[in-house]
Formats: C-alpha cells, sequence, structure tokens
C-alpha cells in the first residue's frame, strides 16, 4: 500500500536536543524517530491495551517521582502518604537510600547537557549522589529490572554515564574518581549498577549513533516486535490493535516526556 | 543589576542571549538561572539558545504562571491545608475545564434573571467571569474589589450593578466547589503562589536560593504579580537583566503594566538604552516617524522616504482586495524569489472566510501558508466532528443515533472513497432500514443502490458499523477519551479510512482526546469503577460547546518556510521580523477598536487605574487611539523592507469602510503631498 513520504534531508527541527529516550527510539525503530521526533507527529492511537493499565502505571511512575522529588526537596515522607497509595514503593525507596548512602549532598530531577559533535544531549536524572569522590546517578523504577545485559545495551545506560561523565566534575567543581549509574527498582527491590569506563567507548558510539541518524532514510524497523507497542502501527500498515505492555517496557522512560500541547494555562 | 530598553529590533533578547551564555561560560550553574518572560513564545528564543550550548540543560524558561503551577506542584503538602485545601494531589484545571465547573454557576445565576440586563451569550458570560477572576488573582484583588471597581467605574443604567454583584456571589461559590474539591484554576493557582508558596519560609528559603540570576524579557508585557515577584527575588539576586520594549506593552488586555514595568530601572545601577534598529529600512523608520506625527497632530515636514515604505490600492469590493493581496504574495514568491516566511498577512481579526479563501488562492499557486487562529473551537474541525458523531451513537448513557447529516459527513470523512452524495444515500438508506436507534447493514441494502454506494465502500462501512457494534458491548467500561483512541488507532486510522495517513487528522485528533482526558481527570483524577457519569458529562460538554480551542501550530509547524497568516495582536506576540507585510482591510473598524465585554473591563482591572472613577467615552476613545499608535508602531517595526495596505471601500458585510488606521494613512499621505 506504499509509504508515506520520507524527507531524510529535512534535518532536525530547531532547538532539537538528543536525550536517551529519542536515542532509543532511533535505535527500536528509525521510523519512529523520524515520525515522532522530527516530524513531530501526533499519531493518537492506544500503545497497549487495556488502555487504563498504561494509564494507571504511568499515573503511579509520575505520582512516586513527584513524591521523591518532594521528599528530596525537604518535605517529610510522612506528610505525602496521605497522597500517595505506593506505600510499598516508598519503603523499598528508603531501603534503598539506607543501602546506598549516606551521601554528602543529593540533587533530585536535575539535567546535565552535553554537546556531542554540533549536537546537545541532554540527561536528566532522578538523583544525583555524591558520596566521596563518587558520583551516583540513581534512576528510581517502578516496575522489575530488566536482565542485567539488557540494561547495558540500553541507551540510558550509554548516555546517562557520558553525559554524567563530561558534566558531574564541572558541575561540583571538583575532581571525581567514579561515575555510577544505579538502577534501583521500588516495586522489586533489585538494583543493578554500571561505572564509567573509558574501554565501553562512550563517545565512539555515540558519535557513530548520531551519524547514522544523520544519513538515515528512516527505514521502518524489521523487528516488528517494537511495532507491538507503538502509536504508528496504523500509519505505518503494522497491525490494528494494541497488545498488552511487555514486562521489558520502561514505563519509567516515559513519563517524564511532555504531552505535545503543553498544558499551562496563559493569561 | 541592569535595565536594557529600546524598541523592537535593536538587539535587546540578542544581548540578552550573550549575557546568559557568558553566566553559563562563567561556570554558573543552570539551575541557578531564570528566564521569566510574559507568554511561552517569547521564551522560545532563549530555548533555541540553549540547546546550542553545553551544560545548558536546567536553566528555567517560564512564565509566572508557569513558576506558581510548577511551585504548587513541588510543594503542594506544604501549603495545602493553611490553604484550605485537602493535602491529596489537586487538579489543575485547564481553560476548558474551568469553563466546564463554572458553567453550573453561570447557569443557576442566568435562571434567576439577575444577567438579564447584559445580552451577552453563556458561552462569553463564562469566558468573562473567568477572566475577571485571573484579572483579580494578577493584580492580587479581593473579589469584593473587582465588584467595587467595576461598579464605580460604570456610569450607565443602575442594572448593571446588579450584574456585577452577581458575578462575585458566582465567582464566591465557584471558589468554594473548588476548594472542596481540590480544583486550581488559573487564579486560584496565582492566589495560592504569592499568599502561601511565597509566604512559606521553607519554600521562599528554597525559591531564593536556587535563583540567583534573572532575565526577566518583555517586562513592559508582564502582569502585576509578575512584577511583585521580580521585587520579591531581589534582594537575592547576584545578577539581575530586565529588558524592556519601548513601545510596545500589546498585552494591557492581559494586564500588562508598561508604566509599573518600567519604573524596575530604579533597582538597577546599569541603564542602557539600544536605539538603532537592526531590522527597518530608513524608509520605514521614516514610515514611524510620519505615524508619530500623525498620532500627535504635529505637521512636521516628511520625509519623501516614506511612500517608499507602504504601498497601497484602492478596491471598490472585498473580494478583489484579496485578489490583489495573493496576486502580490505570489509575484513577490515567484517572481522576487523572497522567502515565502518573510511574508506576513496581517488582520485585526482572522475571520474563516478570509482565511480559507487567501489560503486556498495561495495554496493551488503552491505557495506554503500557515494560518494562527487562536479561537477556533476543536469541534469546528470536520475530523473532529466525525470522531465525536460516532461517539454520540456508543455512548452507553442515552445512546441516539446523531442527526442524518451529521452521520453522512462523518461517513464521508471517515471511509476512504466515499464522496459527499454516496454518504448521504448511504445514511439515509441505512438510517431508514433498521428505525430509529440503529445503523443498518450494508448487506441489507438492494443490490443497485449497494453498485451505486460501490461495494468497497460498502465493505468499510460494514467494518465500521461491526466494529462500533462490538465497542458498545463494552464501552461503559472505559472513559470516552479511550473510545477516541480506540475508534482512531483501531479503525479511522487504518487502510481503507479516511485518516489513514492523513497526518494533520492526527493532530486534530489528539488534541480533541488530550482534552477528552484533561476532562475526564478533572472530574476523576483518581478513577473511577463507574465511567457513565464521565460520558454523560462529557456529552453535555460536547453539546455545551465547550470543547478547548485548537491548536493546529506546532513550533515546528510555525518555523517553516511559510507565508504567515495571524491576527495583528498574534503576530506582534510572536515577535518575529518580516520582510513583507500586508495590512488587510485597512479600512476596517476593527483596528483599533475593543471588543464589547459587559462583565470585564481591561483598564479598570488595573491597580493604576483609581477605585470608583468612572471610565468616560472620551476614555475609550483616547485608549482605543492610544491602543492603535502601540500597534501601528509595533508593527513597522516589525517590518524590514515594505508594508503592502490593502483596502477596500466596501467591507465584507458590504457597508462602506473609513476606519481609524486608513484615517492616519490618510493624514500620512496629505502630508506627504503638503
Ligand atoms: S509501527 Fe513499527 S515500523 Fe512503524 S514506527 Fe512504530 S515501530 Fe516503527
Amino acid at each position: 500500500m506504499g509509504d508515506i513520504k520520507i524527507d531524510p534531508h529535512m534535518g532536525l527541527p530547531a532547538g532539537f536536543h538528543f536525550s536517551q529516550s529519542n536515542l532509543q527510539d532511533f535505535v527500536d525503530c528509525p521510523r519512529r524517530f523520524y515520525l515522532r521526533h522530527i516530524l513531530n507527529q501526533q499519531w493518537p492511537a492506544p500503545t497497549t491495551e487495556p488502555q487504563r493499565e498504561f494509564e494507571q502505571a504511568m499515573q503511579n511512575g509520575e505520582r512516586f517521582h513527584r513524591v521523591v522529588e518532594r521528599h528530596q526537596l525537604g518535605i517529610p515522607l510522612s506528610l505525602m502518604s496521605a497522597l500517595s497509595p505506593l506505600d510499598g514503593w516508598l519503603t523499598r525507596y528508603e531501603q534503598h537510600l539506607a543501602t546506598l548512602g549516606p551521601f554528602d549532598q543529593v540533587w533530585a530531577e536535575i539535567a546535565f547537557s552535553s554537546l556531542i559533535g554540533n549536537h546537545t544531549l541532554v540527561a536528566k536524572f532522578d538523583l544525583l549522589a555524591l558520596k566521596g569522590n563518587t558520583i551516583i546517578a540513581i534512576d528510581w523504577k517502578t516496575g522489575k529490572l530488566p536482565q542485567r545485559p539488557t540494561l547495558q545495551r540500553r541507551l540510558q545506560t550509554l548516555v546517562y554515564l557520558y553525559v554524567l561523565h563530561q558534566e558531574a566534575s564541572r558541575y561540583l567543581g571538583k575532581p571525581l574518581d567514579t561515575y555510577t549509574l544505579t538502577y534501583a527498582s521500588v516495586a522489586t527491590g533489585e538494583i543493578q549498577t554500571f561505572d564509567y569506563s573509558p574501554s565501553e567507548g562512550y563517545t565512539g558510539r555515540l558519535t557513530t549513533l548520531l551519524n547514522n541518524i544523520q544519513h538515515s532514510a528512516f527505514q521502518k524497523t524489521d523487528d516488528q516486535r517494537h511495532c507491538r507497542f507503538c502509536a504508528y502501527r496504523s500509519l505505518c500498515e503494522r497491525g490494528t490493535t494494541p497488545t498488552a505492555l511487555p514486562d521489558e517496557y520502561d514505563i519509567d522512560g516515559d513519563w517524564a516526556i511532555p504531552r505535545d500541547t503543553e498544558n499551562e494555562v496563559e493569561f | 543589576m541592569r535595565f536594557l530598553e529600546g524598541p523592537a529590533g535593536t538587539g535587546k533578547t540578542t544581548t540578552a542571549i550573550t549575557h546568559l551564555s557568558h553566566l553559563l561560560m562563567n561556570g554558573e550553574r543552570p539551575q541557578s538561572i531564570l528566564v521569566l518572560v510574559p507568554q511561552r513564545t517569547l521564551g522560545r528564543p532563549y530555548q533555541l539558545a540553549l540547546n546550542q550550548q553545553p551544560n545548558a540543560a536546567g536553566v528555567d524558561v517560564v512564565t509566572i504562571g508557569g513558576l506558581a503551577r510548577r511551585s504548587l506542584e513541588r510543594f503542594w503538602p506544604l501549603i495545602a491545608e493553611q490553604a484550605g485545601y485537602p493535602r491529596s494531589e489537586p487538579t489543575f484545571l485547564t481553560i476548558e475545564t474551568a469553563q466546564y465547573h463554572m458553567a453550573q454557576f453561570i447557569d443557576t445565576a442566568i435562571q434567576t434573571g439577575r444577567f438579564d440586563s447584559v445580552s451577552v451569550p453563556r458561552a462569553r458570560l463564562i469566558a468573562q467571569t473567568l477572566d475577571n477572576l485571573s484579572k483579580a488573582a494578577i493584580n492580587n484583588f479581593s473579589l469584593a474589589e473587582v465588584t467595587e471597581r467595576l461598579t464605580g467605574a460604570w456610569s450607565g443604567h443602575s442594572s448593571r450593578h446588579m450584574v456585577y454583584e452577581t458575578w462575585q456571589t458566582t465567582v464566591e461559590q465557584f471558589r468554594a466547589y473548588c476548594q472542596e474539591h481540590n480544583l486550581l484554576d488559573f487564579s486560584i493557582q496565582i492566589e495560592l503562589f504569592t499568599q502561601h508558596i511565597l509566604n512559606d519560609p521553607q519554600i521562599a528559603a528554597h525559591l531564593r536560593d536556587t535563583y540567583q540570576h534573572l532575565i526577566a524579557d518583555n517586562i513592559e508585557e508582564n502582569n502585576p504579580i509578575a512584577l511583585d515577584f521580580i521585587h520579591w527575588l531581589w534582594p537575592s539576586l547576584d545578577s539581575a537583566l530586565l529588558i524592556y520594549d519601548s513601545d510596545a506593552g500589546y498585552r494591557i488586555f492581559l494586564g500588562a503594566e508598561p508604566e509599573a514595568a518600567y519604573s524596575l530601572q530604579t533597582l538597577c545601577d546599569e541603564h542602557e538604552a539600544l536605539t538603532t534598529s537592526r531590522v527597518q529600512s530608513p524608509a520605514l523608520q521614516n514610515l514611524e516617524q510620519a505615524i508619530t506625527n500623525a498620532f500627535t497632530n504635529e505637521p512636521q515636514a516628511q520625509s519623501s522616504l516614506v511612500q517608499e515604505a507602504f504601498t497601497f490600492t484602492f478596491h471598490s469590493f472585498y473580494p478583489q482586495m484579496l485578489d490583489w493581496v495573493c496576486e502580490q504574495v505570489i509575484d513577490l514568491v515567484e517572481r522576487q524569489n523572497v522567502e515565502p516566511r518573510e511574508i506576513v498577512l496581517i488582520a485585526p481579526f482572522l475571520n474563516d472566510s478570509l482565511r480559507f479563501s487567501i489560503m486556498n488562492t495561495l495554496e493551488n499557486a503552491g505557495i506554503p501558508i500557515i494560518s494562527h487562529r487562536p479561537s477556533r473551537a476543536i469541534r469546528e474541525e470536520p475530523i473532529a466532528r466525525a470522531l465525536l458523531t460516532l461517539m454520540q451513537w456508543v455512548n452507553p448513557v442515552e445512546p441516539s443515533l446523531p442527526p442524518a447529516a451529521d452521520m453522512a459527513n462523518a461517513l464521508e470523512q471517515l471511509i476512504d472513497g466515499l464522496d459527499p452524495i454516496r454518504a448521504r444515500i448511504l445514511t439515509e438508506i441505512v438510517y431508514g432500514s433498521a428505525g430509529r436507534r440503529e445503523l443498518g447493514s450494508f448487506d441489507d441494502i438492494n443490490p443497485k443502490m449497494q453498485s451505486r454506494i460501490t461495494y468497497i465502500c460498502g465493505e468499510r462501512y460494514e467494518q465500521l458499523r461491526q466494529w462500533l457494534i462490538d465497542m458498545r458491548t463494552t464501552v461503559s467500561e472505559i472513559p470516552p477519551d479511550h473510545f477516541l483512541r480506540s475508534l482512531f488507532g483501531d479503525i479511522a486510522s487504518q487502510v481503507g479510512f479516511g485518516l489513514h495517513r492523513q497526518m494533520d487528522s492526527g493532530t486534530v485528533a489528539a488534541q480533541l482526546i488530550d482534552s477528552a482526558f484533561d476532562f475526564r481527570t478533572s472530574l476523576y483524577p483518581e478513577g473511577t469503577d463507574d465511567w457513565a457519569p464521565v460520558w454523560r458529562d462529557y456529552r453535555e460538554l460536547v453539546s455545551e460547546g465547550l470543547l478547548a480551542a485548537f491548536h493546529p501550530l506546532s513550533w515546528q509547524k510555525e518555523e517553516t518556510n511559510a507565508v504567515f497568516i495571524a491576527p495583528a495582536y498574534t503576530y506582534l506576540m510572536r515577535n518575529r521580523p518580516v520582510e513583507y507585510q500586508f495590512w488587510l482591510d485597512v479600512g476596517s473598524q476593527a483596528w483599533g477598536e475593543r471588543l464589547e465585554q459587559p462583565l470585564t473591563h481591561p483598564y479598570v482591572l488595573r491597580r493604576d487605574y483609581p477605585l470608583h472613577r468612572v471610565w468616560t467615552d472620551e476614555d475609550e476613545q483616547q485608549s482605543n487611539w492610544a491602543t492603535l499608535y502601540k500597534l501601528m508602531v509595533g508593527l513597522v517595526r516589525r517590518c524590514r523592507k515594505q508594508i503592502y495596505l490593502a483596502i477596500a471601500d466596501l467591507g465584507e458585510q458590504g457597508f462602506e469602510q473609513r476606519g481609524p488606521l486608513l484615517h492616519v494613512f490618510q493624514q500620512i499621505l496629505q502630508q506627504d503631498e503638503a
């Protein structure tokens, strides 16, 4: 049935910056990257069914991150218990903090940006914690953690460690020895930790990826598993009804993505 | 601490962006920098610049409304109870959901007859009621003061006093309802921000520790609360750059206080004025001077260059004028190789017929054009109407077949290949064959008609019908927005259906669904097991025409290389100079006239307006005149090469036109001849 017209020379929109989530989109499916980030195409099909389950998972994730941010701003958890049905998560969150801490200093919901070539790469950390000369980026997950090799492959791991290494020392105004990314699940209590290691060739991998994006024809992915929970299915003629959310879906990577139309009321 | 002033086009924002880069390069933490703008669009140059810079993520580019909302989201548990609200998460109302909640109180007031003396449609009563609430909040007026100000300024029939009192009772009821249900409209957000967030010692310390550097751009457009906030933050700042556009102040209708903004200069130890326009040609600079002379009635020698700044023709009829505009645009783009983005078409108000007629002609000539229509309701979009029509039939609460004309339109929109005539025939048949409440099957139609409608369209109709019938059995278990999402994704955008690969339709549907989602979550933030009331209320919302406005333009689209057609103030607030401007319908009275708004008043509801002072016809005339002057100068300052004046003797409605803008140009031309 043909295809939509792709203009590979269209270029990235003004003000565009790369992030773990849009890079992951490109790796999963170049077409999705094109539609979502170059065309900024809204396509309001359900990503999963039942929709309510997905929505609730997103809402809970959002609420949990909000509670954590408030807690790090100095608001006692006891003041928020009435706000949250997420008591189990909060208990595990406190346990994680006890295990990973104590910290010299923490920053909640903080974003760093770094240049790579002519492009800006942004990482938004749930929590940054300084412990001696080690900087730890903690990423809370409200679902089960994927297997370690899967996490290792995720763009989030690459992007966060790269940006952390590039920017944290400058931000703190002091040299650092170790740069660590910790995934901590508040649903299961699991923890996975990755340290920055020069042998991983972060810059080279990211440069290649950005290069690939610039020369991409933005083809549809061959791996149709990605289409099962992609909103563009009807546009790509890759199926009608969505499936249930797979376990490996990273819901916490999504909740912070703002909607296309901002909701703030202006006067 | 620096105060930078100058007219548009003199490089103020560029200076501020350089200042921002220096701060970052000198190692200031991005999180310590606050860029305060009166409107999100005016923050765009900063965001673009920040994206070119390392270690710039975290600079806050916000409006005072955005800052208020974000602070409330963060610190709600600390202030909720003392502010008299429940400690559970609040619901932030959109304009649409605020209107919905307000409607019930306005209806009660209408029923008592206390609004009878103002003949304003219900929707505008609701909008103006909320507008007054917002004005109260940004000026820090109590509700009683709003009533007192409006009453004191009114010199007409005494029945208006009762209208203002009724307004106050109505909004007091609305406020109590919001408090009980933990709903925060814009005005409540602003009040809680000023009265609780900024007065809470812990939060105040956090905000003052966080923001060490302030850049406030277009302070002349910002409202009193934003200016108060600058005063509040001032003592703890390490640096500040305040930017004042010396001849703007277009948002006076939205509470801007240019004079109060200007007085902020007394806080600064450096004061710099930029005067050289980087935009205007000498001819346009002369035109600006000529306009100033015309307004001040000072006959001064006029440069011969003035006439080079603009070109005009008189047309007898409105359509001829539009043809002329299109011919000139085509000439500029095709023969003079002007980039389409360097052309803007400006009207005092942009109505649909004007927009359609120009857009059609230019699009047919292959010239890209985008329009901005801030006030069009999403329900006016054919795609949105089609989806809502089908929804009416599956609504679990009192489902009904929509009027046949609506259904025919929906089928035409949603079934690929079905033209309007076949859609009408198909609807007539399937409506007739199945009684009043059901959609008949294509299979039951006689073969001759089937063949006329075509089997392929019939098959698609059948597929859609079957999908809807299946949906009806489960639809009560889901909210309306989920239904719309499935209708779009599972069927309407699939191969063979009208929205397949229709990118613009995706945008319309997305906004419709987002607005349905906002509506539902404002009523049931925690969800519910019984969606029936939501379906009932949503139907009411749609039928009352309270659906949100449609915003067709994303940033990406707005920045494409296309001619831009917009209302004058929208263009001004985009703050994007162009080479060529076309001023449409120059004879119209609408240039320089204020909309009649009996329930509110942009000048009386300002801090600098004396309480109890009557607003006279002379005041009205003077303010209209001053507004027109600002508008003209603002436009001229945003033009690099030439202005085209499109004038028709008879306006769109066939009346002779002699509006104030035309009058000013006549004066300029007479002066030139003299
Ligand atoms: S549906 Fe499949 S091919 Fe299309 S954008 Fe989504 S993942 Fe890519």
